[in-house]
């Protein structure tokens, strides 16, 4: 058994595929490259295979990761087979072998994105404005109820870095991981309250960057 | 831009995505014919059906045609696409039905008809045949319910009837030709009649009695026969069979590779219309099986394989087909799922051997209580099969039992009724007499009831079916009946059956019933909370056609039934037959037993039947 760990890019009609979703299809998609992943013992066998942080759905990515335990060693043609094996919108980009103790999936503590917002032009400054607020309060939903909550803390950067012909792109650095995760919309939905005249229309998110505790990129 | 806006604003985008893995993508400059198969149900129900999986590899495999799916939007992304004006597309290039050439529906269960309406109309494709212009497409609809294509005959351009495999490519050559033609579209519709099993409904003029039956139903053209042949496939090993299958990026409700065993039955149950429909019995090898299994593991990576039948215990060669499977699936580390087996040592031992089935539930069906009524229905199951049957499930481990019954049946008397509550009384007995160091805890015996329908093509074709207050009754009686703990009881809506059987028996004049209903907002009738009884009642009163005319009367021998026009093998005199056998309570042999003289035999050349 060596655990492996894959980086992999979702994009294109494939971001509307789900987390749960997605594990059945990479379980999938090694049996027909024919790599042989570790099967836990028990009744209901399962392969093991974690996802290092859930992607929602209607969002891409380029840098996400999983770990997989396979039987056995891999070469560059079962990546090439795995690609193949893959459906459209979903690519491995990337693959180690011996994985840093201080790069364990449980050590993911940031994430960057890029949004593209289709809004009503607004004043760049606007968003350094609100990033010096005192506090960020908006409504978190969580599966038993909602409540009002601080956002701020959990946004460690904030920027508007192009501007478009019908609108803007924003990078953001929030929160990733176990102990605290914060989704771009909920970010956007905060700006919408804070910062006059900005009203997005539309928007896309992609993930660009899963960042460790020391702030260095999983792959 | 608009439609990603919306698949973001909707539950389970991914039924709408099309980019799923063995999803076939074709250069639109290279296809000449391009096809939409629709299925009038949501993504997850239409993509565990078998037709669409054989169809669209099948059309697919064709250079010049392209075959795309389009399946029924749920409410929200309805409400979403009505909103922004977006038409009904196509998963694979998102293109509008409407631009489509041919415009297929299967038709799997009649509470699917107000969808494919809907989906016309998400479409811009007008619903009446009369209506579309040259410019239209050709809609046409196939599966087991266009045996009685009749309510939907206004709809469709025409209906293949029967088995599609080698029809389907005969019509698209027939197509192909009209299409370079540059013809009207009349055109085709002639040139179809040559071709076995095309119904052009069109060609054919219905006169009525005063009563509301029919009085005559002939073709108003030169060519169009009397009665269409349904269509079968002769060898199965020969027939295509897809080795590969679309794997959905969501669950889907049958999430497994479907191996098909063989097609018809050698039971003969008296309501079942597939038993009757599907004649005669043909099967595929083991060899050709095993040999399909490893491809269809190998092109999808599925951790699990299915077979399927309408009997699977009657498929002579099961013990050597399930010892390969069950090879293949251990040296392939993937499941092998049991259907519903007959009890007995043999399938115990084997469900024993396939480790994946928990040992909770086992399904029986002995469809009714008494003796005497499953006699009357021809279900060769006797209490006394059935109490051995559990007493070893029990002996085995099992705990749980599920009891499938149906309410309704012709000749059914209360006492009848009754004896659905006794039966399951008799298998918690059962139980209670299997030794306590053999059994496992935890007995659970569910009594599920449903409504039975009449279908056409059946013994019971010309048989009243009861009305909602009757089924009602008969729900309560066996719901008062029951007196142990360790059962529970559920059935189905009762409203849901009238429906089901108006389209079932139902004539021509009911596509302005259809029609009518859908623009009063009826979908999903199959969905228990999507099914709107007053909606659909309204309409028939606002359209004057009385659903009881359909269901409640009692037709006669020498009527004129709308699905007359189709000839499916069996005759009607076979069915008059096993009708009369029925009221008198006599049981009809199995098909290997000793042939029943269905006409089958004499419907194709060559001894057929398995």
């Amino acid at each position: 058994m060596i655990k492996y760990r894959f980086g992999y890019a979702k994009y294109g009609e494939a971001k509307y595929v789900s987390h749960l979703d997605l594990i059945r299809l990479f379980s999938r998609s090694f049996k027909r490259a024919h790599i042989p992943l570790t099967y836990s013992e028990g009744f209901n066998p399962h392969p093991k295979l974690a996802i290092g942080l859930p992607l929602s759905v209607g969002v891409t990515s380029e840098c996400e990761c999983m770990d997989v335990e396979v039987d056995r060693e891999l070469k560059k043609e079962d990546i090439d087979a795995l690609n193949r094996s893959l459906p459209i919108g979903i690519h491995i980009n990337g693959l180690c072998e011996k994985i840093p103790g201080t790069k364990k999936l449980s050590d993911i503590r940031f994430a960057e994105y890029r949004v593209t917002v289709v809004c009503d032009p607004v004043d760049p400054e606007k968003f350094s404005e609100f990033m010096s607020r005192p506090s960020v309060v908006v409504e978190k939903k969580t599966k038993r109820k909602t409540e009002e909550c601080d956002i701020l803390p959990d946004i460690h950067a904030l920027s508007v870095c192009g501007i478009t012909d019908d609108g803007l792109m924003l990078t953001m650095t929030l929160s990733a991981g176990p102990s605290a995760n914060l989704k771009p919309d909920l970010v956007l939905t905060a700006m919408e309250k804070y910062i006059e005249g900005f009203n997005p229309k539309d928007y896309d998110i992609h993930r660009a960057k899963i960042l460790s505790d020391a702030g260095l990129p999983l792959l | 831009m608009e439609l990603s806006k919306i698949l973001k604003e909707v539950q389970k985008p991914a039924r709408y995505i099309g980019t799923e893995y063995n999803s076939v993508h074709k250069d639109l400059a290279d296809v000449y014919i391009r096809f939409a198969f629709c299925f009038p149900d949501v993504y997850e129900v239409g993509m565990s059906h078998l037709g669409i999986k054989i169809l669209y590899h099948l059309l697919n495999n064709e250079p010049d045609i392209y075959c795309e799916r389009v399946f029924a939007p749920w409410t929200d992304m309805e409400e979403k696409m009505r909103a922004h004006n977006i038409p009904l597309f196509s998963l694979e290039t998102r293109t509008c039905v409407s631009d489509f050439d041919v415009v297929g529906f299967t038709l799997q269960y009649e509470m699917s008809y107000s969808n494919i309406i809907n989906m016309l109309d998400l479409s811009g494709i007008p619903a009446l045949a009369s209506d579309r212009g040259e410019d239209m497409p050709f809609v046409y609809a196939g599966g087991p319910c266009a045996y009685n294509p009749e309510p939907l005959s206004d709809v469709m351009d025409f209906f293949m009837i029967g088995e599609s495999e080698e029809q389907i490519i005969e019509v698209m050559n027939a197509y192909r030709t009209w299409k370079k033609s540059g013809e009207p579209k009349i055109k085709f519709l002639e040139s179809l009649l040559s071709i076995r099993g095309i119904y052009v409904p069109r060609f054919y003029d219905v006169s009525y009695n005063e009563d509301g039956t029919i009085c005559e139903m002939v073709p108003n053209h030169p060519h169009a026969p009397t009665r269409v042949k349904k269509q079968i496939i002769r060898d199965m090993d020969a027939c295509f069979y897809p080795e590969t299958m679309i794997v959905p990026y969501m669950e889907i409700i049958h999430d497994r590779i479907t191996l098909e065993l063989f097609r018809g039955c050698i039971r003969g149950c008296r309501f079942c219309q597939a038993g009757m429909i599907y004649r005669p019995v043909r099967k595929r090898s083991p060899k050709r099986l095993l040999e399909l299994a490893e491809k269809l593991i190998e092109s999808t990576g599925y951790e699990e394989i299915s077979m399927s039948s309408l009997s699977t215990s009657d498929y002579p060669e099961l013990q050597e087909l399930t010892e390969g499977l069950l090879d293949l699936t251990v040296q392939k580390k993937i499941n092998l799922s049991l259907p519903s087996l007959r009890i007995d040592n043999f399938s115990l031992d084997l469900m024993q051997k396939v480790q994946k089935v928990r040992k909770s539930g086992l399904t029986f069906a002995p469809e009714a209580g008494s003796q005497r009524l499953r006699d009357v229905i021809n279900k060769g199951v006797n209490e006394d099969d059935l109490i051995r049957s559990v007493s070893l499930a029990f002996a085995g481990g099992y705990s749980g039992v599920k009891l499938y019954f149906m309410i309704g049946l012709p000749t059914e008397t209360d006492e009848d009724v009754k004896q659905i509550a006794h039966l399951a009384h008799k298998v918690v007995q059962a139980y209670r007499d299997t030794p306590k160091e053999k059994r496992n805890k935890g007995l659970r015996v569910t009594v599920s009831a449903s409504s039975f329908v009449p279908k056409p093509f059946t013994p019971f074709q010309w048989a009243p079916q009861d009305d909602i207050e009757t089924l009602r009754d008969k729900q309560h009686l066996i719901k008062d009946e029951i007196r142990d703990k360790a059962i529970s009881y559920n059935y189905h809506e009762a409203k849901l059956s009238v429906l089901e059987g108006v389209f079932a028996r139902g004539d021509r004049r009911l596509a302005r019933v259809l029609l009518r209903a859908q623009k009063l907002g009826v979908r999903f009738d199959a969905w228990q909370e999507c099914f709107q009884y007053d909606l659909w009642m309204e309409a028939f009163r606002q359209e004057g056609i009385d659903p009881n005319f359909y269901n409640h009367r009692e037709r006669s021998y020498d009527e004129i039934l709308p699905w007359d026009i189709i000839d499916p093998g069996v005759t009607k005199e076979f069915l008059m037959r096993e009708n009369e056998k029925a009221k008198r309570g006599e049981v009809t042999n199995n098909c290997r037993k000793l042939c029943s003289g269905c006409g089958i035999k004499q419907f194709e050349e060559g001894d057929f039947c398995d």
